[in-house]
């Protein structure tokens, strides 16, 4: 199986936090706000401010390689291509002579055109990751989409003409008055792009969005288990058609294609999380240690301007917690698995010393259990939280 | 000490009606304790009772105020539980006092508690000292409330002290009532020793101590005493009194109110209501009222996790030590392990040993659900007590069971009549007496199956009457029933712990409904769970739950990982709640799913 794009385990990934979006969907609960004006340039300065803060205090070998900068949001494509770059430059600029690194933009179609889709890539984009959601509109329409199904076709198709061959694509299941018939429309509209990865979200209602608030007052009906578990099927069979391979829960991708930074949070890579709200990873010393940023963006602004961090919490992990997080992001990798040889150097003990219900699960045909590895079957994939909450009990 | 400076009295009130803050307040006003020990809320001792605002083990602290007549006095505020399990015990405790305060709150009016506990102080003879409490509240109508009083509880309310405890005000005044309208004690300090036994527990340096009013005679260190129910002797190592922090005094005469300690091992040496009295010259009789302790419900506790076995044991005898109407014996359970067989007064003794054991010993258990002694003759004559269903003999062995049952006193406003003996007729209950109290209250008498009681019928009490009956119980008699027992299936084993005893009358509808909150209690698993209900061999009902087949196949990127990792960690904890029986996970709830059957 080809692992070529895995990152190198001394390398560091960069995320760079957007909250900015033109409005917001009513099912999102990530950290973002829909304003009129957005202040890019002040916005832009302080994630480098930070960054530079957070170089040293953490005293980060700038010889070592830079795999990955991803900007998330929100809406990242809001920002201008001149303000993108601005940050790949400063982000990029003294770490090492490296292979280049990986660079995706979340892209919302409403956001872009020809002219700012070139931008991005003479910026230094190098991959995008287009935010489609669906390709029907009745459905982009419930989801308070504001785009159509047909601009978001279009914005692929740009940017590939743009110069992107890197393009993956975004999009939901389970949604309320999606069919199945519908969804394979969907999925099949989809692969003809060929794109080179594809992420695929079932439709999580969290509490305190308006989907939230509407599921409770009865108001939002969800689809039956049966329906939705065929969705997950149906994809997992059209997308392997296509060529892609299932290497995570929610991400299919051709060969050579696996998210290099999103592959980094998966095995423990360290990475800094730059801007409002963003979570960075350290996995030294000791068992590692995580920290967050203020997510109200004007505060994350005055907090950088003021100490150069915003940090707003922190946990430094212990080694059950370590481990246990080992073994839950390893199983969500569904070709590589935990890595037992990985697991033991790490942990100084084998995953089956932790993983006490292993032979059961095994027996149940959840877990495929082989020399080197423990990986998640489909069917193991879907009850994956079952499955990790049980695993050490 | 004179006996005409002392007054012994309690406070009466319902939960939120202000009694701990006014007893802090009174501590404060006196001096008692000083503003910077007084943690708020002095009289309640233990976290639990804070927490549930309910006071369970009975406190006294000793006042001295000096009153307007310019004469010192001294105030014993005895404390009383507060839940119908206690009755016995806050009979106990009123019986040391000549007056209690009736706290009411001044926007609330009377309610249901207030009434039991006031009707056992008027049935032992106390002076009620009617204080309106929660006058600042914009709400409050003192007017009205008085008018309440006197309707409902025939009580003159015409000077009644007006409080707000929060704020401080009428606590002169109050204290001022407890001198003035309370009787001091009587009693003969030449007469032998006779007094009365209301509290005691076990501390970790003394032994137990025992919390006493002394009628007549004179205790001091050296006694030799004697406890009459009991007969056991001991000699006195100190005395003293609660103010509230404990004070060594020379000794304790008639109308004194304090401890003894007497290095007694075991709290059960110590039953409440027993009379204390010299042993070389013991007095003729004993104070009246005395019951021996006896539990009345029965269940199973089992640490969730085996290897808690040794610390459950430890815990239990610990907690022996200071409940003597606790009790407990090893049993095992097929699907539970080891365990206990535990006695209760009541389910309200039992949820608070229960959360005892699991807040202040760290341990995560089982509860099976209550039950009550059941008297079981076989057919070769030989008779047995059933506390455990799983132990009821095979029906071709039985020729007779019989239940226990209690009388039940009901207080409550006439317009719920209706709806309380529909709830007694249903309850298996034989009606006794219908009492007209004054035109809006009755008092209803019932002779019910204490089994039912065990279940909810307090809570539906609560609930059809919106909290305003209040009811107290004494053991009558056993009496033979039609009883069989219904057994549950999971993934088709019986799971002992969760076998009933029932009237055989309403053995299926029990049946299909227990299946049935099984079915809403017990999570999906990655199997099918098929659970049963049944008598004997017959399958009298069945639910399925489903297997778990899909989970949210969510995102699992950076910000995400420290709160999956959260989230997994709290299913585990709840995992650790739940009690393995054969493959299937079922949690602690699903034990007691007989009680929240409707």
């Amino acid at each position: 199986m080809p692992a070529v794009n895995m990152m190198k385990m001394n390398s560091i990934g960069v995320y760079i936090h957007i909250p900015f979006c033109l409005s917001k969907c009513p099912y999102c609960d990530f950290n973002s706000v829909a304003s009129g004006s957005v202040p890019e340039a002040r916005y832009a300065a302080c994630v480098l401010k930070e960054f530079n803060a957070c170089v040293g205090k953490e005293g980060i070998d700038r010889q070592k390689g830079l795999g990955s900068v991803y900007f998330g949001g929100g809406t990242p494509s809001v920002f201008s291509p001149a303000a993108i770059g601005g940050i790949i430059r400063g982000v990029t600029d003294g770490f090492g002579p490296q292979e280049p690194a990986e660079v995706t933009l979340e892209v919302n179609p409403d956001t872009v055109d020809a002219g700012r889709l070139e931008g991005f890539r003479k910026a230094g984009v190098n991959r995008l990751s287009i935010g489609a959601q669906s390709l029907d509109d009745g459905l982009l329409k419930m989801l308070g989409r504001r785009h159509s199904a047909k601009k978001a076709l279009n914005a692929f198709r740009m940017a590939r003409e743009a110069g992107f061959e890197n393009i993956g694509i975004d999009l939901m299941f389970g949604l309320p008055g999606q069919t199945l018939a519908l969804w394979k429309e969907t999925l099949k509209t989809a692969v003809a792009l060929r794109p080179r990865h594809v992420s695929l979200y079932g439709l999580t209602i969290e509490e305190g969005t308006p989907f939230g608030r509407l599921l409770k007052n009865g108001s939002l009906s969800l689809l039956p288990e049966e329906v939705e578990i065929e969705m997950y099927k149906t994809a997992i069979d059209t997308l392997a058609e296509a060529g892609c391979v299932h290497y995570e829960i929610s991400n299919f991708a051709l060969p050579g294609y696996f998210s290099v930074h999103n592959s980094g949070y998966w095995q423990g890579i360290d990475c800094i999380g730059l801007g409002a709200g963003a979570h960075s990873y350290m996995s030294a010393p000791g068992w590692g240690r995580r920290w967050w940023n203020a997510l109200e963006p004007e505060q994350y602004m005055e907090r950088i301007a003021l100490l150069g961090n915003a940090v707003e919490g922190s946990e430094t992990l212990k080694m059950g917690e370590a481990s246990a997080e080992s073994l839950m992001l390893g199983l969500r990798m569904l070709t590589k698995g935990i890595v037992r040889s990985e697991f033991k150097q790490r942990f100084g003990i084998l995953p089956e010393d932790m993983f006490k219900r292993l032979k059961e699960f095994e027996a149940e045909g959840y877990i495929k259990n082989t020399a080197d590895s423990i990986i998640l079957t489909p069917k193991g994939a879907l009850i994956s939280n079952e499955l990790f909450s049980n695993m050490l009990a | 000490m004179e006996k005409d400076r002392i007054r012994n009295f309690s406070i009466i009130a319902h939960i939120d009606h202000g009694k701990s803050t006014l007893s802090d307040r009174l501590l404060e006003f006196t001096g008692t304790v000083t503003k910077r020990e007084m943690v708020d809320q002095f009289m309640d001792k233990m976290d639990l009772e804070r927490e549930r605002g309910i006071t369970i083990k009975a406190q006294t602290a000793r006042l001295n105020y000096k009153a307007d007549d310019g004469k010192m006095y001294v105030l014993n505020l005895i404390d009383t539980p507060g839940h119908v399990d206690f009755s016995y015990e806050v009979s106990r405790s009123l019986s040391a006092c000549e007056g209690a305060l009736l706290i009411v709150d001044a926007s609330q009016g009377v309610e249901a508690q207030t009434l039991a506990h006031l009707y056992t102080a008027q049935d032992v003879g106390l002076e009620i000292v009617p204080v309106l409490n929660k006058i600042d509240l914009p709400q409050a109508d003192p007017e009205r409330i008085k008018a309440e009083i006197e309707d409902l509880l025939s009580l003159d309310a015409s000077d009644a002290v007006l409080t707000s405890a929060k704020e401080g005000k009428g606590i002169k005044e109050t204290l001022e009532a407890i001198v003035k309208r309370i009787p001091p004690p009587a009693g003969d300090g030449n007469k032998p020793l006779k007094a009365l036994v209301f509290d005691s527990w076990y501390d970790n340096y003394q032994g137990v101590i025992i919390q006493i009013r002394v009628f007549d005679g004179v205790i001091k260190r050296g006694s030799r005493i004697k406890f009459m129910a009991t007969g056991k002797t001991f000699d006195v190592d100190k005395v003293g009194v609660f103010t509230p922090h404990p004070r060594e005094t020379a000794e304790l005469g008639p109308g004194e109110v304090g401890f003894v300690i007497a290095g007694i091992k075991e709290v059960r040496d110590t039953s409440v209501g027993d009379t204390l009295t010299d042993a070389a010259n013991p007095a003729a009789e004993a104070l009246a009222g005395y019951k021996a302790s006896k539990s009345m419900v029965f269940s199973g506790l089992y640490p969730v996790d085996s290897s808690q076995y040794e610390d459950l044991k430890d815990a239990v005898v610990k907690l022996r030590l200071n409940d003597s109407s606790f009790t407990f014996e090893p049993e095992t359970s097929l699907a539970l392990g080891f365990g206990f067989r535990c006695g209760f007064l009541g389910l309200f003794h039992m949820e608070i040993i229960q959360e005892r054991l699991e807040r202040e010993y760290d341990l995560s258990l089982i509860t099976t659900a209550p039950t009550v002694a059941y008297r079981v003759t076989k057919t070769d004559g030989e008779v047995l007590m059933v506390d455990n269903p799983t132990k009821l003999p095979p029906p071709q062995n039985v020729s007779m069971v019989e239940e226990p049952f209690i009388l039940a006193s009901i207080h409550m406003p006439s317009e719920y009549l209706g709806a309380i003996l529909k709830l007694c007729e249903d309850k298996r209950g034989i009606q006794r007496e219908i009492k007209y109290l004054t035109p809006a209250r009755v008092l209803l008498e019932y002779e019910l199956p204490l089994n039912e009681i065990v279940l909810d019928f307090y809570d539906k009490l609560k609930t059809l009457t919106k909290g305003y009956a209040s009811m107290d119980y004494d053991y009558l008699d056993f009496r033979v029933s039609r009883l069989i027992k219904l057994d549950i299936l999971i993934n088709g084993e019986v799971v002992d712990a969760l076998s009933l005893i029932v009237p055989s009358e309403s053995a299926y509808a029990r049946g299909k409904v227990l299946a049935e909150k099984m079915k809403e209690i017990i999570p999906r698993q990655m199997f099918e769970v098929i659970i049963q209900a049944a008598i004997g061999a017959k399958i009298i009902a069945r639910e399925t739950i489903k297997a778990l087949r899909k989970n949210v196949t969510a995102k699992c990127y950076g910000g995400d990982i420290t709160r999956k990792r959260k989230l997994l960690e709290k299913q585990k904890e709840g995992k650790k709640r739940m009690k393995q029986v054969g493959r299937v996970e079922l949690p602690q709830e699903a034990f007691l799913a007989v009680l929240k059957v409707n």
